[in-house]
Formats: structure tokens, C-alpha cells, sequence
């Protein structure tokens, strides 16, 4: 409430001073000027006498700071509060949401020391003062003479002023009540692009401590991680799930803020080979072909040009049901320039998957039954 | 609904099924849809005896699987039992690629039913935990079967997966086979993978003509990674085809033995008009064989080569094809390695063929003396309208030849010869050949940077007022 009361005590003046150039004009018709002068008598809102202009020196650059220092304090909020309800700042202004976080963060910045620094000058503390060396005397000049450009400057600096102080007031008051009323949501934050990730079977039993497993794995790993089965009972590794692991890790919200450019879903299986699958993945970014001559580029080429494609973002692979040494290989020299470039493989090959794989262990009895019961007795539904 | 997870901890059917699926999720799926028609000590039983069974009829790819695929086969023996329609429907499912997701449009192509019955078959399988649908408003459903149901619908269709294969692409007909038009709803599957998919179906069906149905006319396999094994069935596809006209095949992998078997298709075949070849790796062993196909083919009306490796002997074969070949109409050689001598040969083949009217021969290494020869040929060449020569090497002295010939040519109408070390000797002798008279409409000199203003204008001048004259200098 800081900023209404400060805004109140710098409002004031402003239209008093207002008043006093428009009463002091001798060509404004006298009928007006009487009529104005009871008006503002009665109202509280004549001009004082006018003073010698003589603006202190010392008084504004303290004055300067102190809007500083509140713009930084209302920025620091804002940006916090930006954060951590970017969901609900979404639904209501959309292109809020779009905007990334230092963006938000910026606009706040500009915004509330443009306002601060408009108050200054409109009340016309700025005249004589000087910041680091900059000489604002043509605003002085504008402001000891009557002219046009006065009251432009100082309505619009009064509207702008009231206008920036009630926005945010009611800014940070709507964002607190709208967040208590709605619910964060938990799933995928807007930003997360998915390409291809298939979706959850319907009766997908959670298997929260082997998902958590894999998510500390994935967001610790400097480049692959590996998803195989474990081999120690007979069941062998097909069906265990997987590929149904990198569909929720595809699909977390944490994965999703690490790599924050998207995850993109490979399918590879028995029969295709390494070079099909990069050029699937190449038609996807749009740099298959030649720009200008369409022409396909070679397979030297495809590496180096979904390398630039990717350069500077943050992506997670998802190399799906890889069987040969020939499929890993051919997506081994892609890079990520100054980015980020994940690639979260399931194989059912141990040698594939290396020491180090994530395993996906067979279901314990509870668990088992747990996903027997799901699976057999709750309803389908498909929308 | 939903029976409470605790009567399952008091169930020791249950308990024993759990095990007797080794924790695999997979196989629980599987074993559930069971227990939801039988509950589950008749599934137990049943199992065992499905087990008992299974050890006789082992299936061939089974190997490695261990008991991974008993509860996958005892759902399906009792769906066998239950609906047998159902059943085989879910069986032709074996002939779709591993790990993609099929729009129920192309489901519904498969199994030859409309959108509601294949939606109706398509809930009551996935009901069965057989396939997995996916996808909201607007795109449409997809259906996807994991891994290993794949592998074992595979494996215990045998033979008549081939079957399977080609009524899809009969089912499917002209409109995936011969080119894409999008916006339909099984763009996903024929659209999004290029042509991966359609090959992927003539590959399982083993290239049987019978695939292609007798509606058929335009076969589009552009970039879709035909290799030399795949042109081998192909061609058999398109000796046997009694309707197949164009055949497009530019982009892929095709090297000398399948451009032979090829070769072979359509010397066989009797309706082929167009074979697009371009952007291969066919090189002179392959142009040979392609040039006897010209001879003994009386349909094909244009052929393109280009961006393949086809030198002068290739170029001498080809030549002796166009001399034979009565319906030829455009050859394109465009982007190869055809020199002089290959140049000469095509020049000399040129009278004989009444047909040609477009021949392509832009970025080869033809210098001076092809060109000549090319000129001479248009003299007595009725039939030859196009040339394209543009990015090779004749300078003043070849447009000098051709400027020549032009003049006494009645047919030609379009000539390119862009990029070509030409001056002004060059420019001017053309300018002069583009009498009012003559059939000229089209030349192409831009690229030649040593043809100056005088030349540039006396070209301009030749043209002015010609309605129509394309002139690029």
C-alpha cells in the first residue's frame, strides 16, 4: 500500500501545480478562470503561492534512489510471483505466459522504473539535477516556461502515474486471490513442446519410486541415459515396461524445465535404420532439404544441419526401442551448440544399454496385483 | 465400478497369476482381459491348459521370448473362442511398422469396414488390452500395439501376412499409391513418413502385382528408399501390371542391378509411358540395360536420369535406345558426367528418332565439339522442339554451330544455353539465327558474363516485337 500512499502525496502537487497554470494564463476567458478558482477553493486544490524557482540539488538525487529501490523491491516480487504462478497468469493473459521468465522479469524492470522516473520528472524535482553527467535542463526550460509542452507533460505524466500504480496494486492483489482460487496445475507447463510422445495407456499404474529413479538419473546424466530391462527373472525383456518409463519422463513437468525446448519421440523397433529415423527427425525441425532448391541433403549433411537446428536449445531425444549399435551411432555426433541435447534411450540390448543403464525391474507381488486389478476391473473410457 | 484392490490380496488366483506372469506388465494386460470375462481361478485353469498346448504348437520366433507370450496367446485363443471375427481382425494388425501409430482411417482399410464399424472393433479390442488408442478432437484416433504383441501377431501369421499387405494397398488404391494429397485423415501414417510407409506395405507383400489392383495407374515411390532388392520386386510388379503408366523413382537408392531389373520390368511391360529415375546411383552398366528396355518397349514416352553417374558409354547406349525407340518423346540426362563423346552419339541418333522432342543435357562436360554434333543433328531432326545445354562448356565457337542450324531448323522452339563460356561472337551469330521465320520462342543465355551490351541489344533488337519470345540474356 506503500506505493498509493507515495502516489497520493506526489499526485496532489501535481494537480495543484496543474491549477496554477491554468488559472495564471491571461488569455483563458474570465468567466472559466472564476468559475475554476471557486471550484478548486472549495476543493482544497488551489495553488499555493508561487515559490522562487529554486530546486535543491540534494533533494532529488536521494528522491531518485528511493524510487529506485522501491522499483527493485517491486520487481523482485513481481518476478517472483511470476514464477511461481506462471500457470494462472497464463490462463488469463495468454501472452503473458508466452513471454519467458527473464522477459516477464524485464518488462516489470522497465515498466516500474519508467513510472518512477516520469513521477521525478513531473514533479519536477529532475529540473536542475543531473544523473551520471546527463543534462536534463531542456526539460527545465519546458517546465519554467508556460508552454504547450508543460501540460502534456504533466497530465500525461499524472495519468501515467496513477494509471501504473493502480495496475500494479491490482495486479499483485488479482494474481494472489485468482491463485487461491484455482488450483496450480500439476501437468505439462505450457511451454513444454511435445513431439510424438505418445500418451499414457488409460489404466497406467504409477510406479512412483522407479519413476523418481529414473527422473533423478535422466537430469543428472551429461548426455545419454539408457533404459533396459532387468534380466533376473524369466520373463526376459520385452513388455517391461520400458517404453511406457520414457513416456512418463517424457511427460514430467520436471523434465520439462530442464529441457524446456521440448522432447522429441524416435520410434525405431527392428526395421528402421539409423539414417531413416535422423531424416525423420531432420523433416521434423523443417532442415531436410536444401533451403531455395528443395533438394534432400546427404546423410553428412542431415548431422551438421539438425546440429544448427538444435544449437542454442534445450532438447531431450527420445531414441526409442533401439536394437543395433548402428542406430545409436547414427545420432551419437549431433550436438547442441550452447545448448542442451538429452537422449533417453530404451533398448531391450544390455550391451546397447551399457553398465550404467536404468533398469526397469519386474512388478512385486502388491504392485502386480495392484495393475491386475486396474487393468481388469476398472472402466475404459475413451473420450 | 471398480472391485477393491482388496479382495485381490485375499485372491491366491490372483496371487498365483502375478507369478505366473513373472511381474511382467505386459503379460498382466493380457492376463486381464481374461479375468474380467472369467474371474480368476478359471483364467488360472485355463492358462495351464493353454500351456500344456502351446508346448506342442511351439511358435518358430518364440525363441527367446521364454513364457513371455502364453498369456498374450491364451487372451487370443479365447477372443478365437468368443469372436472369431474379431479375432482375425486383430490378427491382420501383424502388418502394420513396429512403434507407429495408425489412424483408424487406415485400420478401417485394412479390415474393408466404415469409420463406425472399425471404431466399434477398434474399442472392443483395446477393451480386450490389445491395442492401445490414442488422440482427442479434430486429429482423429490412432491405434498402436506394443512390441511384443507385434512380434507374436507376426510370428503366428505367417503366409498370410502377405495377404494382409496387399489388401491394404488394394484397399487404398490410386489415391496413397500414385501421390499424396493431403488433408485426409490417414495423412499421419501415408503423409507424414514420405512414401517409408507404402514401401514398407509392397515390401510385405512381396511385390505382388496383384497389390496394385487394376485401377492403378501411377505408382509415386520419390524418395521413399527403394534399394537395388526392393527395383528387383518392383519390376516384377510392373512386368505383370497390364495398367501401370508412370512410375516414379527419383531419390532413392537404386544402383546398377536394380536399374537392370527395372530395365527388365519395363521392356515386359506393355503400358508404361513414364519412368522417373532421376537422383539414383545408376551409372553406364545401368543406362545399358535402361537403353535396351528403349528398344524393346513400345510405351515409354519419357524418361528421366538425371543427378545419377551415366558417362559417355552410357550415353552411346542410351543413344542407340533413342534411334530405336519409336515413342520417346523426352529423355533427361541433365546433371551426369556425358562428355563429348556421349554427346556425338546422342547427336547422331537424333535424325533416326521421329519422336524426340526434348532432350536434357545440363551441368555434363560437353565442350565445342558435342556441340557441333548437336547442331548438325538439328538440321535433320524433325521432331526436336527442347535442348537443354545449359552449364556445360561450348563457348562461341558451339553457339556459333547451333546459332547456324537454327536457322534451318523447323521444329525447335526452346533453347538453353545458360552458363555456357559464350561472347559475342557467340551472342551475335544467335541473335542473327532469330530470323522472324523460324520456330524460335525461348532462349536462355543469362550466366554467360562475357556477352556485352552491343551483343545483349542486338539479341533484344532480333526479338523485338515478337509476341510471346522469352528471351533471358
Amino acid at each position: 500500500m506503500d506505493i498509493a500512499v507515495d502516489g497520493a502525496g506526489y499526485v496532489m502537487p501535481l494537480i495543484k501545480q496543474f491549477m496554477a497554470w491554468f488559472l495564471d494564463d491571461p488569455e483563458r476567458p474570465s468567466k472559466l478562470v472564476e468559475a475554476a478558482k471557486s471550484a478548486a477553493d472549495s476543493l482544497g486544490l488551489m495553488p499555493p503561492p508561487p515559490l522562487p524557482p529554486k530546486p535543491s540539488l540534494f533533494g532529488s538525487p536521494s528522491k531518485i534512489a528511493a524510487w529506485l529501490i522501491l522499483s527493485v523491491v517491486i520487481m523482485a516480487v513481481a518476478s517472483l510471483k511470476s514464477e511461481v504462478k506462471k500457470n494462472t497468469i497464463g490462463k488469463l493473459k495468454p501472452w503473458w505466459a508466452q513471454c519467458g521468465t527473464q522477459t516477464r522479469t524485464g518488462l516489470c524492470a522497465v515498466g516500474v522504473v519508467v513510472l518512477g522516473v516520469l513521477i521525478a520528472i513531473a514533479s519536477d524535482e529532475l529540473c536542475a539535477a543531473s544523473i551520471s553527467g546527463i543534462k536534463v535542463a531542456w526539460l527545465c526550460d519546458a517546465f519554467t516556461e508556460p508552454s504547450w509542452f508543460r501540460p502534456i507533460v504533466v497530465v500525461g505524466a499524472s495519468a501515467a502515474a496513477l494509471a501504473g500504480i493502480f495496475f500494479g496494486v491490482s495486479w499483485l492483489v488479482n494474481v494472489e486471490v485468482n491463485a487461491s482460487a484455482l488450483p496450480l496445475e500439476q501437468t505439462t507447463s505450457p511451454e513444454a513442446v511435445l513431439d510424438g510422445v505418445p500418451s499414457l495407456p488409460k489404466q497406467y499404474q504409477p510406479r512412483p519410486q522407479l519413476a523418481a529413479t529414473h527422473l533423478d538419473a535422466l537430469l543428472s546424466s551429461t548426455g545419454t541415459m539408457a533404459i533396459t530391462a532387468s534380466t533376473t527373472g524369466v520373463s526376459g525383456p520385452a513388455g517391461a515396461g520400458k517404453s511406457t518409463t520414457a513416456i512418463v519422463l517424457a511427460r514430467d513437468p520436471q523434465v520439462h524445465a530442464h529441457f524446456n525446448d521440448g522432447v522429441i519421440w524416435l520410434a525405431f523397433g527392428r526395421e528402421r535404420t539409423g539414417a531413416e529415423v535422423l531424416c525423420t527427425l531432420a523433416g521434423r525441425l523443417g532442415v531436410a532439404t536444401e533451403p531455395g532448391t528443395g533438394r534432400q541433403l546427404a546423410q553428412d549433411e542431415l548431422t551438421s544441419a539438425t546440429s544448427r537446428a538444435l544449437d542454442g536449445k534445450k532438447t531431450l531425444l527420445v531414441l526409442d526401442d533401439i536394437w543395433r549399435k548402428e542406430q545409436l551411432d547414427a545420432f551419437a555426433s549431433l550436438t547442441a551448440e550452447g545448448g542442451l541435447l538429452g537422449r533417453l534411450v530404451t533398448t531391450r540390448n544390455h550391451d546397447l544399454a551399457g553398465a550404467d543403464a536404468q533398469k526397469v525391474d519386474e512388478l512385486q507381488e502388491e504392485e502386480g496385483l495392484r495393475m491386475l486389478a486396474r487393468y481388469t476391473w476398472e472402466s475404459r473410457s475413451r473420450s | 465400478m471398480g472391485k477393491p484392490i482388496e479382495e485381490l490380496n485375499n485372491d491366491a488366483a490372483a496371487s498365483r497369476l502375478v507369478e505366473r506372469c513373472s511381474g511382467n506388465p505386459a503379460q498382466l494386460r493380457s492376463v486381464a482381459a481374461l479375468c474380467r470375462k472369467k474371474g480368476t481361478e478359471a483364467t488360472l485353469d485355463y492358462l495351464e491348459k493353454c500351456q500344456q498346448k502351446m508346448r506342442h504348437a511351439k511358435l518358430p520366433d518364440a525363441e527367446g521370448y521364454g513364457t513371455l507370450f502364453d498369456a498374450l496367446a491364451g487372451t487370443l485363443q479365447f477372443l478365437a473362442q468368443e469372436n472369431a471375427g474379431l479375432s482375425e481382425r486383430c490378427a491382420m494388425l501383424a502388418v502394420f511398422p513396429e512403434d507407429s501409430q495408425v489412424p483408424l482411417a487406415v485400420v478401417g482399410q485394412l479390415w474393408g469396414l466404415d469409420e463406425l464399424e472399425t471404431e466399434e472393433a477398434v474399442d472392443e479390442l483395446a477393451s480386450w488390452h490389445l491395442v492401445e488408442v490414442e488422440g482427442g478432437e479434430g486429429s482423429g484416433h490412432t491405434l498402436s500395439l506394443i512390441d511384443l504383441h507385434l512380434d507374436y501377431l507376426r510370428a503366428s501369421a505367417k503366409e498370410d501376412l502377405v495377404r494382409w499387405h496387399a489388401a491394404l494397398l488394394r484397399g487404398c488404391g490410386q489415391r496413397v499409391l500414385g501421390h499424396w494429397e493431403e488433408g485426409r485423415e490417414d495423412d499421419a501414417y501415408w503423409g507424414r513418413n514420405g512414401w517409408a510407409n507404402v514401401l514398407h506395405h509392397l515390401r510385405g507383400c512381396g511385390w505382388e502385382a496383384g497389390a496394385l489392383g487394376g485401377e492403378v495407374t501411377v505408382l509415386y515411390l520419390g524418395r521413399a528408399g527403394v534399394d537395388d532388392e526392393d527395383a528387383k520386386g518392383l519390376a516384377g510388379m510392373v512386368a505383370s501390371s497390364g495398367s501401370l503408366v508412370k512410375l516414379y523413382l527419383h531419390g532413392n537408392n537404386i544402383g546398377d542391378e536394380g536399374a537392370k531389373a527395372i530395365a527388365a520390368g519395363v521392356a515386359a511391360s506393355g503400358s508404361l509411358a513414364t519412368l522417373l529415375l532421376g537422383s539414383n546411383k545408376i551409372g553406364d552398366e545401368g543406362a545399358k540395360a535402361i537403353a535396351e528396355a528403349l528398344v524393346s518397349s513400345g510405351s515409354l514416352v519419357k524418361l528421366g536420369l538425371h543427378s545419377n553417374s551415366i558417362g559417355d558409354e552410357g550415353a552411346k547406349a542410351i543413344a542407340a535406345g533413342v534411334a530405336a525407340s519409336g515413342s520417346l518423346a523426352t529423355l533427361d540426362l541433365g546433371h551426369n558426367k556425358i562428355g563429348d563423346e556421349g554427346a556425338k552419339a546422342l547427336a547422331e541418333a537424333l535424325p533416326s528418332s521421329g519422336s524426340l522432342a526434348t532432350l536434357l543435357l545440363g551441368y555434363n562436360k560437353i565442350g565445342v565439339e558435342g556441340a557441333k554434333a548437336l547442331a548438325e543433328a538439328l538440321l535433320s531432326s524433325g521432331s526436336l522442339a527442347t535442348l537443354g545445354l545449359n552449364n556445360n562448356k561450348i563457348g562461341d565457337v558451339g553457339a556459333k554451330a547451333l546459332a547456324e542450324a537454327l536457322v534451318s531448323s523447323g521444329s525447335m522452339a526452346t533453347l538453353n544455353l545458360r552458363n555456357n563460356n559464350i561472347g559475342d561472337v557467340g551472342a551475335k551469330a544467335l541473335a542473327e539465327a532469330l530470323v522472324p521465320s523460324g520456330s524460335m520462342s525461348t532462349l536462355y543465355l543469362n550466366g554467360n558474363s562475357n556477352v556485352g551490351d552491343a551483343a545483349k541489344q542486338s539479341l533484344w533488337d532480333a526479338v523485338q516485337g515478337r509476341q510471346g519470345f522469352q528471351l533471358q540474356v
